[in-house]
């Protein structure tokens, strides 16, 4: 039973050290993992120095023995039950797509048929009333789920607000714990074994030369490694124009619990909220922008797109393999993914390439559902007028987005993907949010009489508002001292 | 089973259902074996499951038992469950198999408690708290499906299904290719607004009205006929399906309370009917209860299951052989489809288009887990197994076989019927032995893994026993009348 024994990760960051300290904590003890820090560059998963995170990275820093409110309380982390999208129908329009379900399922029908019929004959609550997360997020007030599967607070997840190196520092410390070797340098070159192709080592800038059976490329959107074996790539620039992002911080408030994302002439601002502050970090389209050069200088650039991430012995974790603007909060979530397709298909000595193909059928299907999801976002938007807001809407929605969108506007159906992120719920809220109403609410809803549907709503709107008023105010976090974040 | 589902679960729409059978024409009745997905669509239905297994002579299922398909020689069980529990997060059958290599493991079957269980002729109900051993597995039933029909239609008719008597002898197909009306051997004129084929092979209305054309998958499933022979019961009912490989196809052998189902589907490249029908007739158990009955059958699926205003349903839209008991699934997987794509709303070609995708996955997923129990073969004895072993297979099967036979991992996708365990039953089962295993195991020390393998093996052991005879569960609950 051979596996690659020796691995060695290019580049640090976000991606660098998720793969370094995940790995050193599954692997079997002969392993050798060395990572190869940069600390001059850009980080490898988060186009921006502060991330709005989806739930699942919560169970990624539970696997890593990570405790949570310590872990919130060393890098000053805060909740988040969703994203508020401002400004990209009308102007003055704004809509949650929460962490959360909506409503309850009733005899098998979906809650959304339910409201579309109560909606069709007459005056009904907005949408969002019926998701927890939105109401409790709205009221600046938050319990974590209480684990029961019959409580209405397990209709409800949540993520959070990161300061992307203070994370970087606690992984650091778990991966280094656990046995990584780091040196530093910057990746140069590869050099290929004669006898069949594949990398043997990594030669850096300094002159180091570092060996393995295994390279990870966690070098961000420049894609290093993986780009010197490989130079196909997926273009999504006409559907995704935005290229260009910087950060501010902000001593102003932002409100609590969720993540601002509004809409803006050339592109989206989007605000965190952080204890004693925000952190505003613009993305905006230079096709679209006449920004002056010095103002552009301290930008980062990227293209959004995709490569196929496993070539060979090399394997491209984050930025390097997918690069997407965060609207919806998933970079350290194709991380987490790809390494978690990453131990079920761990690289073998004398392997085919199989596992490689299966790995990027996944990623390819994953990576390409998140970018619908955010082409939604600019394809449905009602900004009519600006040259980048009207490009985008002229676009032609990939297969998979257009027959979703299709059967969402003629039945409230939204067919689903192998490996989608975002389940049923998260697009029903984009549609709704961006104003596309089904035509028909499913027949089966018509089991229930209109009285017996408006009860229902009025019955989970009674469910929800009390489970919001039981939770406490929303508070944030003081910052503690790192050491005491990591449990084993 | 359409009729029935339509009036239960669509009552409100008030629909105006009409079902046209003609007593002249026979039904095909090989179906008799289920998975459990069938409980979904009696409980949705309203149906009593003892009440409906007295009804229908039926008997309970936890699998099915695959002789001589391997080897000669061979037996495995695909259970409907699971094999072990992971350890570590590493599914249990790469723990198995670093054992296994080690020789420290017994037979994959001893760590599943359904084929434990069928294999010792017990059976009771399942339990749902996921502590108990007893959650790990489902259930089915084998049942006549004749008498299930005639439930359906008294199910049917009491809500408000009107049944006609005759021969559709002519189809009016309008401007947009959609059917108007169909003209019965009476003269009378059916008109309608939505027209379901359950037609049966000819696809009446989908194939010789519409001109939809059909897949043939035979160069990857060359059985194409079947002989049916039922025969008296002389021992107590098997929980479980059997199929065996004989010579040039596989024999069926379906236990119900009143007769065991009996039959041979072969290639007939391969073999004649007489020599098929002498095959399965010479292997009876008991005396059989009537003549031999024969079937022909093309594998495969139609271009489109819905066009126009047209759905096919069941045999109409495509022919699987019984293999994995998947006949009646499709049609369970057409209805709830049509449920949900229903178009209240009138005729549109999206809802078609979402039908179409759901069926074709649900079809050329069957079809590549079925061709598997051919191509995984070790079997050169005959002409038959020897085209089987050597046949081109689909790039999709392929790709799948190869990922497990280089390290056990099954391919993971959102649809489609049969899950991990049931492709480790195949393959394990057929003498796929991967050349390597998950080599995060290898973290767990080996001696306390043969513990609690070993474990688990005697506590199923133990389950097993406890639970009772089957034949005695079936007439305590539900014995026919």
């Amino acid at each position: 039973m051979k596996h690659r024994r020796r691995i060695a990760i290019v580049g640090g960051g976000s991606a660098g050290w998720m793969t370094a300290a995940t790995l050193a904590r599954a692997l079997p003890q002969d392993r050798d993992i060395i990572l190869i820090d940069n600390p001059g560059a850009a980080d490898s998963a988060c186009l921006a120095p502060f991330d709005s995170t989806l739930p699942s990275l919560l169970s990624f820093n539970r696997d890593l023995g990570l405790d949570e409110d310590r872990l919130m309380a060393a890098t000053g982390a805060t909740f988040k039950l969703g994203t508020r999208f401002t400004g990209w129908t009308r102007r003055d329009h704004a809509y949650v797509h929460p962490f959360s379900e909506f409503g309850g399922v009733i005899e098998g029908v979906a809650f959304h048929h339910l409201w579309l019929k109560v909606r069709q004959a007459g005056q009904v609550e907005s949408f969002e009333d019926f998701a927890l997360a939105a109401l409790a997020a709205r009221s600046g007030r938050f319990a974590r789920p209480n684990g029961d599967p019959r409580s209405v607070t397990s209709t409800m997840a949540y993520g959070l607000h990161l300061d992307v190196a203070a994370y970087i520092s606690v992984l650091k410390a778990v991966a280094v714990r656990h046995g990584v070797r780091r040196t530093e340098g910057v990746f140069a070159a590869v050099e290929r074994a004669p006898d069949d192709g594949q990398v043997a080592a990594v030669r850096l800038r300094d002159g180091q030369r570092i060996e393995a059976d295994l390279f990870i490329d966690c070098t961000g959107t420049g894609a290093a490694l993986i780009g010197a074996v490989s130079t196909e790539r997926e273009d999504w620039s006409d559907w995704l124009p935005v290229d260009r992002v910087a950060c501010t911080l902000s001593p102003t408030p932002a409100p609590p619990l969720l993540t601002d994302a509004s809409a803006t002439r050339t592109g989206w601002r989007q605000t965190l909220p952080f204890q004693g502050g925000s952190a505003h970090i613009d993305f905006s389209a230079s096709r679209y922008d006449d920004k002056n050069p010095a103002e552009d200088a301290s930008a980062r650039r990227f293209v959004s797109g995709r490569r196929n991430p496993w070539v060979g012995n090399v394997i491209a974790i984050g930025l390097s393999a997918t690069v997407l603007e965060p609207l919806e909060g998933t970079g350290l979530h194709l991380v987490q993914s790809g390494i978690s397709k990453l131990l079920t298909l761990f690289p073998l000595a004398d392997a085919t390439d199989v596992s490689a193909r299966e790995f990027n059928r996944l990623m390819q299907a994953e990576a390409q559902r998140i970018r619908d999801l955010l082409i939604a976002h600019y394809l449905l938007n009602h900004r009519r007028g600006q040259p980048l807001w009207d490009a985008v809407a002229a676009t032609q929605a990939p297969d998979e987005l257009a027959a979703k969108i299709r059967l969402f506007k003629s039945r409230g159906r939204i067919p689903l993907w192998d490996e989608e992120t975002f389940e049923e719920a998260s697009w029903i809220a984009t549609f709704m949010g961006h104003h596309l109403q089904p035509q028909h609410y499913h027949p089966l809803a018509d089991q229930f009489t209109l009285a017996e549907a408006r009860a229902h709503l009025d019955r989970m709107r009674a469910l929800m508002t009390a489970a919001v008023q039981a939770m406490p105010r929303a508070t944030a976090a003081r910052r503690q001292p790192l050491e005491s974040t990591i449990r084993s | 089973m359409t009729a029935a589902a339509l009036s239960t679960m669509l009552k409100d729409q008030n629909l105006d259902i009409t079902l046209i059978e003609s007593e002249a024409i026979g039904t095909v009745g090989v179906g008799e074996a289920t998975i459990p997905h069938i409980r979904a669509f009696n409980a949705k239905l309203g149906i009593d499951e003892n009440a409906f297994m007295s009804l229908t002579q039926a008997t309970f299922k936890l699998g099915i038992e695959f002789r001589n398909w391997g080897r000669l020689g061979d037996s495995y069980i695909h259970p409907f469950g699971a094999y072990g529990r992971p350890l570590e997060r590493i599914a249990f059958h790469h723990h198995w198999l670093r054992l296994r290599r080690q020789g420290a493991a017994a037979d994959i079957g001893e760590y599943s408690l359904p084929v434990v269980a069928a294999r010792k002729g017990r059976f009771a109900r399942n339990e749902t708290d996921p502590g108990l051993l007893l959650s790990t597995f489902s259930y089915a039933f084998q049942f006549d499906a004749g008498l299930y029909a005639a439930f359906l239609r008294r199910h049917s008719e009491t809500r408000g299904v009107v049944r006609r008597e005759g021969k559709v002898v002519d189809v009016t197909v309008g401007e947009k290719g959609h059917i108007d009306g169909v003209r019965l051997d009476s003269g009378e004129i059916v008109a309608g607004d939505l027209f379901i084929d359950c037609s049966g092979f000819r696809g009446l209305l989908i194939g010789e009205a519409l001109g939809v054309g059909y897949h043939d998958w035979k160069r990857w499933l060359p059985c194409d006929r079947a002989v049916a022979v039922p025969c008296e019961t002389v021992e107590p009912a098997t929980p479980y399906t059997r199929a065996t490989a004989l010579e040039s196809g596989w024999a069926w052998r379906i236990p119900l309370q009143h007769r065991v189902g009996n039959g041979y589907v072969y290639a007939s490249d391969f073999i004649s009917d007489q020599d098929a029908s002498d095959r399965v007739v010479g292997q009876l158990e008991g005396t059989p209860r009537q003549d031999p009955r024969f079937l022909r059958f093309t594998t495969g699926k139609r271009h489109r299951q819905w066009a126009g205003n047209c759905v096919a349903i069941g045999l109409s839209s495509g022919f699987l052989e019984p293999l994995e008991s998947t006949s009646i699934h499709l049609i369970q997987v057409a209805i709830t489809n049509l449920v949900e794509m229903f178009p209240a709303g009138g005729i549109d070609p999206v809802d078609a288009d979402e039908f179409n995708r759901l069926m074709d996955i649900e079809y050329d997923r069957i079809r590549d887990f079925l061709v598997l129990h051919y191509k995984a073969t070790e079997r050169d004895d005959t002409p038959f197994w020897d085209h089987c072993r050597t046949m081109a297979a689909p790039d999709s099967l392929l790709e799948k076989m190869a990922l497990f036979e280089e390290r056990g991992v099954v391919a993971r996708y959102r649809d489609g019927l049969f899950l991990e365990p049931s492709w480790l039953a195949v393959y394990l089962g057929q003498r796929i032995e991967p050349r390597a295993w998950d080599p995060l195991s290898e973290r767990l020390p080996a001696d306390a893994l043969a513990r609690a393998m070993e474990d688990l093996r005697q506590s199923i052991v133990r389950t097993a026993e406890a639970m009772p005879l089957h034949d005695d569960f079936v007439k305590r609950c539900c014995a026919a009348a």
